[in-house]
């Protein structure tokens, strides 16, 4: 009895390392085939992205010279688990790197939780950050946390969404405004008749409910019709199975378009819509403009999405002056540019989601 | 006793079916009422998306109830799904073979599942906990090899169209994988000194080790079979939608786990099969094609599919008390079944009450 126990432990351990070994190997391999860095279209002098348009620039000029900005900047993002919050996170101390070789960049990622996030900005707090830039979760769930810093002394950079404190800017495009560009757009395409379902992200998420009301202020007076709203939690195989339902409750000719929260929606409802062969009858509207997206607007099967832009250049500049001292607006607006077939030329290569 | 006493003698086929049968009757009525009152469901192009809506979920939760059946869990399904899913996709875009990158796949959920059964039988930390730290750390490797992006790839192959969207008879090709994974689930399970291994240890644990039963060879194996159909449902995924996305996972583990309980599997363990995991998994999409087909808001869908999930297991619940108290009043009384005989205490131990 006893030596079968113990040859079974033996037995289970030697599994158990080799599923370990397997493990680690599987990650490094995947890891040699991908290591490449975001794509970053930025040069060595500080300069604001494509979709920061003449105010937002004139916003964001440093007079200070790169060289002499010498101080500690905190970055808390509220999670990296999805594609935005990852750039950012990496791009925000590269391009600190790049730009400004005397400003050192401390990252922490909050796990989309908001006391771990909250936990976080007072440790940067502590650490004695000059500077910190916050992207949070939920705008109530971290005032505490960020009161805290600004009495401390700490200039707020609230970076992709606002905080309910009086930060010193806050920098980012507006949901709303992405869904009233779209719904406008979806109005002119498809006239007063037209009858459009929504594939809403996650319930009850802050540009869940702004996407969806932009849309509708977007529509207004338009006679366009949303017969049909699901969410799809931002997921593209959900968006698919989402939108093959809806394509089985209104048959050939009942619907002219779709509105997505999110292009990965898209891209399911894309895939949706070829299987059942309607994707000549009904059109797609989405926002984010990642570059698949502009792919798929080029090639037909989109008709337009509107660009939400990444914040990262224009956070580090405005950290680079908060640092200076230089005075900084309180609110710093990047654009919602609609992007259609007419004009999508001019962002392939440089997706907001990338730039 | 009375789960060794199950593993003495596999029940026959109508045994099965009988403790199964709730779940298959609230099936049954469901699809019935819904042909009647929402006729877009019915169509043939309806069923086949539903049931290709339910393989996914479907695949996981086969191996979900050989886990719960140990009367243990694995919340890390999500995860592997997720990487398997992500390393298909990347072997596949750095110039691999399609059959090379899905046995890749495959291999890192068994070993995962190793793992996770390792940690289980030999270093005996609880299952939740263990599956919950696996859980967050294959997540992070999945993010950390892509960079947190989907990787796309090239899902012309017919292979992947088989395994993800492609006909095959007529029938959606990864509900056929569906269906042929619990196949091998549910003779795995009853013909086989594994599945009756894992009834014995998932009925009383001390009782199956004292009886000679290997309980930690079954208890990894088991973690081992539920590493390989999460596994199997992220190639799946991942072919469906020619992406390998590190976010894919998502709450694939509380789905299967909702989907093989609703089918009639206990938590505790010792109680259920793969028959009624399939046809929990299959009311899950049915609910949810139902609510979208009739119009039901977002929000009230999740109150409604909450309820639904609470009655069925109810029934189910009931079911297996009676069954339980059927058996345990034959067996003090062989000659007829006494019905209102008060159950057996060390049969009931592996119910909820």
């Amino acid at each position: 009895m006893h030596i079968t126990k113990k040859r079974l432990t033996s037995w289970s351990a030697a599994m158990a390392i080799a599923a370990t070994v397997a493990l680690a190997a599987a990650g490094c391999s995947a890891s040699g085939a991908s290591q490449v860095a975001p794509p970053l279209n930025a040069g060595d002098k500080p300069a604001v992205s494509l979709y920061c348009g003449s105010t937002c620039a004139s916003q964001l000029v440093l007079k200070a010279k790169p060289d002499s900005i010498k101080c500690s900047v905190g970055v808390s993002w509220s999670a990296t688990s999805f594609p935005y919050g990852a750039t950012s996170s990496k791009q925000i101390p590269a391009l600190a790197k790049r730009w400004f070789p005397g400003m050192s960049v401390s990252v922490t990622d909050g796990q989309g939780d908001a006391s771990t996030q909250s936990g976080q900005v007072d440790q940067l707090v502590a650490q004695g950050v000059k500077v910190l830039i916050v992207s949070s979760l939920d705008a109530k769930a971290l005032n505490g946390a960020v009161d805290r810093a600004l009495k401390a002394g700490v200039k707020v950079i609230a970076a992709d969404r606002n905080v309910n404190a009086p930060v010193d800017t806050y920098i980012g495009s507006d949901n709303v405004d992405a869904g009233v560009a779209s719904g406008k757009y979806i109005a002119k395409v498809l006239g007063a008749k037209g009858k459009i379902v929504e594939l809403a992200g996650s319930l009850g998420a802050s540009p869940t409910v702004a996407r969806g009301d932009g849309l509708r202020k977007g529509l207004q007076g338009s006679g366009v019709q949303i017969v049909s709203t699901q969410t799809a939690d931002y997921d593209q195989s959900k968006g698919l199975s989402v939108m093959q339902d809806l394509l089985q409750k209104y048959p050939a000719g009942s619907i002219n378009g779709v509105y997505t929260h999110n292009d990965q929606m898209a891209f399911g409802a894309i895939q949706a819509l070829k299987e059942a062969g309607r994707d000549k009858e009904i059109k797609v509207f989405s926002i984010d403009g990642e570059e698949k997206a502009l792919a798929d607007i080029k090639s037909g099967a989109m008709e337009s999405t509107v660009g939400y832009p990444l914040v990262t250049k224009e956070s580090v500049i405005a950290a680079a002056k908060l640092c200076a001292g230089e005075p900084v607006d309180k609110r710093i607006k990047l654009d919602s540019t609609l992007i259609t077939k007419d004009n999508v030329a001019k962002y392939v290569g440089k997706s907001p989601q990338d730039e | 006793m009375s789960s060794l006493e199950s593993t003495k003698k596999p029940r026959a086929f109508g045994g099965r079916l009988r403790n199964n049968w709730v779940t298959i009757v609230i099936f049954v009525v469901v699809a019935a009422a819904v042909m009647v009152f929402v006729p877009a469901f019915a169509q043939p192009v309806n069923l086949v998306n539903v049931a290709r809506q339910s393989s996914i979920i479907g695949v996981v939760a086969i191996g979900m109830t050989f886990v719960i059946l140990t009367g243990g869990i694995d919340l890390s399904v999500g995860s592997i799904l997720a990487l398997s899913g992500v390393t298909m996709a990347m072997l596949i875009n750095s110039g691999a073979d399609p059959s090379l990158a899905i046995s890749v796949a495959l291999l890192i959920g068994v070993a995962a599942g190793l793992l996770n059964g390792f940690a289980v039988a030999v270093l005996k930390i609880q299952p939740f906990i263990v599956t919950l730290a696996t859980m967050v750390s294959i997540l992070g490797i999945s993010l950390r090899v892509t960079n947190g992006g989907p990787q796309a790839f090239d899902n012309s192959n017919p292979i992947f169209n088989v395994l993800g969207s492609g006909d095959v008879f007529g029938l959606p090709g990864p509900f056929l994988v569906f269906l042929l994974v619990a196949a091998v689930g549910a003779v795995l399970l009853r013909y086989f000194a594994l599945g009756r291994y894992i009834y014995a240890v998932g009925g009383s644990f001390e009782a199956a080790r004292l009886s000679g039963v290997p309980t930690r060879t079954t208890l990894i194996t088991a973690y081992a079979v539920s590493g390989l159909t999460a596994a199997l449902a992220g190639v799946m995924t991942a072919s469906r939608l020619g992406v390998g996305a590190p976010t894919a996972g998502g709450l694939a583990n509380l789905d299967a786990i909702t989907a093989v309980v609703i089918g009639g599997t206990s938590l505790m363990g010792g109680i259920g099969g793969v028959v009624g995991t399939v046809f929990g998994a299959l009311l899950l999409a049915v609910l949810s094609n139902l609510m979208n087909l009739m119009g039901i808001g977002p929000f009230d869908q999740q109150i409604v599919k909450g309820a639904v999930i609470i009655l069925a297991v109810l029934f189910a619940m009931q079911a297996t008390r009676k069954r339980i108290s059927d058996r345990s009043s034959a067996r003090k009384a062989p000659s007829g079944r006494q019905k209102e005989a008060p159950a057996d205490p060390v049969a009931n131990a592996g119910v909820p009450q």
